[in-house]
């Protein structure tokens, strides 16, 4: 199992450092982003623009908290909701073959090719899906005071 | 036992939710580079229709899309120039240029970001200044010609 964990740790530093560089390039430039999502003619322009300040905010705080152990599963879990709308995004923008720039990365993209980008948010979703599964979340208080199985007897019974 | 419910998964989930609603607020606020929030307000670098029609011959009108498109139909003379054949298509456009002559890129319509690519490769690549796209693109003009 220590294996395991230490695979979640690595899949939590990776994707977590991803997001974050994912969302800092993008959280400056809310212009671009907002002519990058109204490509995908999925949302009315309002809802658009909102989501131009709000995606990148959301990418950078979920990107941190996947480095916190508290917080990793629940981050974990929202990264791989955000992978599941990304994949729909670019498999709705592909199938109306829509001429999108995917404003995944800024605008370092500006040639879209789907299967890529589908393939490459389907990688990080299989990532996320392994912490979400595999990561067994914060220890308790008394756990990590006492620490080994004793403790963790305790904290079965009283913390639950 | 009751099975204890997930409120932690669910203070945390709302937290992170917060958080980033707190930060892009921020942003909001902070950042110069703020879009417009009236979708028929234009943006940086484009031009309306009717300024556009107004420049008429007088500018150099640049049809963005793919070839096909472009011989089906295109906005009076203009040149085709995509960046699948960029070197190709750019001797002809630069024959018609001059500089201080006002160029009109246009692609399929306000969703397509040809257009905005030509037009930030001539400004960037080609030095030419009076670089515009068009708002709405080919369907504004099939529209307007309704």
């Amino acid at each position: 199992m220590a294996g395991a964990s230490k695979v979640t740790l690595a899949f939590a530093w990776v994707i977590g450092a991803l997001f974050v560089y994912a969302g800092a390039l993008k959280f400056w430039r809310p212009d671009l982003l907002l002519a990058d999502i109204e490509t995908y003619r999925l949302l009315p322009y309002r809802l658009a623009y909102l989501f131009s300040y709000y995606l990148p905010a959301l990418e950078i705080v979920v990107g941190l908290a996947l480095y916190h152990r508290a917080w990793r599963k629940v981050a974990a879990g929202m990264l791989l909701a955000l992978c599941a709308v990304f994949v729909f995004a670019l498999f709705s923008a592909w199938a109306r073959g829509l001429d999108i720039s995917c404003g995944c990365f800024g605008r370092s993209e500006n040639r879209v090719n789907y299967l890529a980008l589908i393939g490459r948010d389907l990688l990080l979703g299989s990532g996320c899906l392994y912490i979400v599964t595999f990561d067994k979340g914060r220890k308790t208080v008394s756990a990590r005071l006492l620490g080994g199985r004793s403790a963790a007897i305790v904290s079965s019974n009283t913390e639950c | 036992m009751m099975p204890s419910p997930p409120r932690p998964v669910v203070y945390r989930l709302a937290s992170l939710l917060i958080f980033a609603l707190v930060l892009a607020s921020a942003n909001a606020w902070l950042n110069p580079h703020r879009p417009a929030w009236n979708v028929e307000t234009l943006g940086e670098g484009e031009v309306g229709l009717a300024e556009a029609l107004a420049a008429g011959e007088s500018a150099l009108w640049i049809d963005a899309r793919p070839e096909a498109q472009v011989r089906a139909g295109r906005i009076g003379n203009a040149l085709p120039l995509n960046e699948d054949d960029w070197d190709r298509l750019l001797p002809r456009v630069f024959e018609q240029w001059r500089p201080g002559r006002r160029v009109i890129v246009y692609c399929g319509s306000q969703q397509c970001q040809a257009s905005h690519e030509v037009a930030r490769r001539l400004r960037e690549e080609m030095g030419m200044e009076e670089v515009y796209t068009l708002k709405g693109g080919w369907e504004a003009w099939l529209a307007h010609q309704k």
